[in-house]
């Protein structure tokens, strides 16, 4: 059953939300992409998805910001409080965007045109309340099921409406890149199908025995139903959490870890009973009997996190927000109830990588190393293209990545070799250009090594100095002197250098490296 | 007689431990298996990595981890920040599935490697800034024991560790070959590790590997058919080539 919907859309929510205007350009990223970008921004050429240095490139003028969930949370608070004035059945799933069901409100209003318009108005009003933030353009759609709505609000302006049974006809010319499954949508593109009504009227049984239920759930949306599972229904008997708050909480971090531990209550309660929940509600009480009731919807099922999550982006909404609404009391009572629920399956883990949860675990433990010693604390590899030992790869903080997706993506080999790179073996020791050691090659005589400009050595290397040692030791065998110049049509930049093999008496095996006239240690064969 | 003996035999088979202390162990390099009892890394132990002079240290502590990072496990590595990334990777290891943590000041030093502990399954940890007392370390070992990780003390100096290691590999550096006086390059080393410890390996085990070899890989030198699984094998040792044959030449200058 599709159920007609009303959708809220605040268009580019995660910059606006951070009080930015839409007539400076500013971008959101999130893992160095592009996540929501100001029109003025737009206009230059940046898209969504787009790298950080392409972006920047295409406009340096650019204000970069960091995604701030909480934050995009607690500023769309009150366009929920509006449209649960309108009904209590508001559902969120991402800030920036709500839907509500319209029959009730529809009737009351005359319409569905006049309860669109009368949302809209009113959550712009509310918005515009909102001290020192710029304009923000609410667009509402209405159609049957939330797929259809949300696209309808994405293209209304400021309001739309798609008539009862109209929603596949809408849907048809849309190219297929609405929909939410990237990787899916490229395959269908590469067999020759551009748009929606072209999925929609695939035979249903060759799409699931070809695309399994991905394809499934694609098609169904193509034609205009909902994309809730239909299996999904409300739980057959209570599996509702509460906790009550005992002395009386004010603070947001500790209704937060309240709710991070009645999260997980509800997780085993779910899990026990082979439940996976799509639909949550949480409710907050105050001493004083004010309430707060929130519906939250993911479609992949809520994890405890993603449940502990979502209560504190309610909370720190309700908790922070004008003096007219917010709460006079703490928080005496927490209960989250899990309002629609289906069958867990499990999950279907990558067949290539099935690395997700050691790679969740490991993001997590990378998250309490850096909390212990700061955020760069924590590295990952990342390959580059570079000649010297050091420069094939380079560290990125472990915090900034998303270790989950990476995991089930091998650092891909250069297509070709870097010219100019050292032979195999790699040295296991290599310094930073930083805080490398000087040395000191000395020929029989005692004299300093020199390579000519021409890339010969002067005299044949006798004995090697290195900082920290008390005695020089003989060299047993050498090779190179290897030049290298580069970056010579960059002043700053511009380096040239010579390489050595050296191997001592004592059998250890070095890579020294003549930079500006003195000898320092590159890497060491340990 | 025969009830006795079917309720002798059930009795076995109730005691038998649910999962044998064989099976609980972490993959290592073919070459390297046979040398170990159990033929690998046994979960939540120390091992300790050593080496003449401190040499080949680094070299033996990538190629005794990267089997374990091939496997689909994740690792890290603490205090070493001269790791050299491009011979981690030709030793095997998949550093997409690698942290690197830097120098870690002595009083954080056992919290980190706790956290750490929860994700990966081989905490490979460089020598200390300053020595690390025996309560810390009890808490880092038990952490290591309850989650069945491994960890790789990674050229610690001698009795810097509170506690005696389960696994202890020595490396000596034998020879470079391939780079000779202004010639050639440095091409392959081979390395004489002697394996010793307790539970099994008692009694020290020598082998030569090649550390790396042509190819950036470990190898054994001339495996032999001595080496088989479960056999005590005092010493392991293939023919020493003369330095000639390995293209150290020794010209004179």
């Amino acid at each position: 059953m599709t159920v007609r919907t009303l959708v809220i859309w605040c268009a580019d929510w995660p910059v606006l939300a951070l009080g930015r205007s839409a007539e400076r350009p500013a971008a959101v990223l999130q893992a160095n992409r592009v996540v929501a970008a100001t029109e003025a921004a737009r206009v230059e050429g940046v898209t969504v998805g787009m790298g950080r240095r392409d972006a920047q490139r295409r406009c340096p003028s650019m204000e970069i910001l960091e995604r701030d969930l909480d934050r995009e949370a607690r500023a769309f608070e009150p366009v929920v409080a509006v449209a649960s004035s309108f009904t209590p059945w508001v559902e969120q799933s991402w800030p920036g965007s709500c839907a509500l069901p319209t029959r009730g409100p529809s009737r009351y209003f005359g319409g569905d045109e006049a309860l669109a318009t009368a949302v809209q108005a009113r959550v712009e009003e509310a918005l515009a309340l909102q001290a020192g933030r710029s304009q923000v353009a609410v667009q509402v759609g209405v159609a049957d099921g939330s797929f259809a709505a949300r696209l309808a609000a994405r293209a209304a302006d400021p309001t739309m409406v798609v008539g009862p049974g109209q929603s596949a006809a809408f849907l048809a010319p849309l190219p297929l890149s609405v929909l939410p499954y990237p990787a899916l949508v490229d395959v269908l593109q590469r067999l020759g199908l551009d748009t929606l009504g072209e999925l929609a009227a695939l035979a249903p049984a060759a799409v699931l025995g070809r695309f399994a239920r991905p394809g499934q759930v694609a098609q169904r949306l193509a034609q205009g139903f909902d994309d809730q599972p239909l299996d999904a229904r409300p739980p057959p008997v209570d599996l509702s959490v509460t906790m009550e708050l005992d002395p009386p909480v004010e603070r947001i971090d500790q209704a937060a870890f309240a709710a991070k531990s009645l999260a997980d209550r509800l997780w085993s309660v779910l899990d026990d009973a082979g439940w996976s929940c799509l639909r949550l509600a949480v409710e907050a009480e105050t001493e004083h009997g004010e309430q707060l009731l929130r519906l939250w919807r993911h479609e992949g099922g809520l994890t405890p996190g993603a449940m502990a999550e979502r209560v504190r982006w309610q909370l720190e909404g309700w908790l922070t927000d004008g003096p007219a609404r917010q709460p006079t009391g703490g928080l005496t009572r927490l209960s989250l109830v899990p309002d629609q629920v289906l069958p867990a399956r499990g999950r279907q883990l990558g067949f290539w990588g099935g690395q997700s949860e050691a790679a969740g675990r490991a993001a997590r433990a990378a998250s309490r190393v850096a909390a212990l010693l700061g955020p760069e604390a924590v590295q990952v590899v990342q390959r580059r293209g570079g000649r010297g030992p050091g420069e094939q790869f380079c560290l990125l903080a472990a915090t900034a990545v998303d270790l989950v997706e990476r995991a089930n993506q091998p650092l891909a080999p250069l297509a070709v070799p870097w010219p100019g790179h050292l032979p195999i073996p790699s040295p296991a020791m290599v310094w930073d250009d930083k805080d490398r050691p000087h040395a000191r090659l000395q020929d029989g005589t005692g004299a300093p090594v020199r390579v000519s400009g021409r890339g010969e050595l002067g005299h044949d290397p006798h004995q090697l100095w290195v900082q920290g040692w008390s005695d020089p030791v003989v060299v047993a065998a050498w090779s190179g002197p290897w030049p290298v110049e580069e970056r010579w049509w960059d002043g700053a930049n511009h380096r040239r250098l010579a390489r050595l093999q050296i191997v001592l008496e004592d059998g250890s095996a070095w890579l020294l490296v003549l930079q500006g006239g003195q000898w320092w240690v590159g890497a060491r064969y340990d | 007689m025969a009830d006795r003996r079917a309720a002798a035999l059930l009795l076995q088979e109730r005691v038998r431990p649910v999962s044998l202390a064989e099976e609980r162990v972490l993959e290592v390099h073919p070459a390297l298996a046979g040398l170990l009892p159990n033929r690998g890394l046994r979960r939540g132990t120390a091992v300790a990595v050593s080496g003449s002079a401190n040499a080949a240290v680094t070299s033996a502590a990538l190629a005794l981890i990267a089997p374990v990072t091939a496997a689909g496990s994740w690792a890290a590595v603490v205090g070493l920040p001269q790791l050299g990334l491009a011979a981690a990777e030709e030793l095997g290891l998949a550093l997409e599935r690698l942290l690197l943590i830097g120098p870690v000041p002595a009083e954080q030093w056992a919290a980190t490697v706790v956290a750490l502990l929860e994700a990966v399954d081989v905490v490979v940890v460089g020598p200390p800034p300053s020595r690390i007392g025996a309560g810390p370390a009890r808490r880092v070992l038990a952490r290591v024991r309850e989650r069945g990780a491994v960890l790789v003390l990674a050229g610690w100096p001698e009795r810097s560790w509170p506690d005696r290691a389960e696994l202890t590999l020595h490396a000596r550096p034998l020879a470079w070959s391939g780079i000779g006086r202004g010639h050639g390059y440095l091409q392959a080393r081979q390395v004489e590790l002697t394996i010793s410890g307790r539970h099994g390996a008692d009694m020290a085990r020598i082998a030569r590997f090649w550390m790396p070899n042509a190819h950036g890989r470990f190898a054994l030198v001339e495996p032999t058919a001595a080496v088989s699984a479960g056999e005590r094998v005092n010493r392991v040792v293939a023919p020493v080539p003369a330095p000639a044959e390995l293209g150290l030449a020794q010209q004179s200058a």
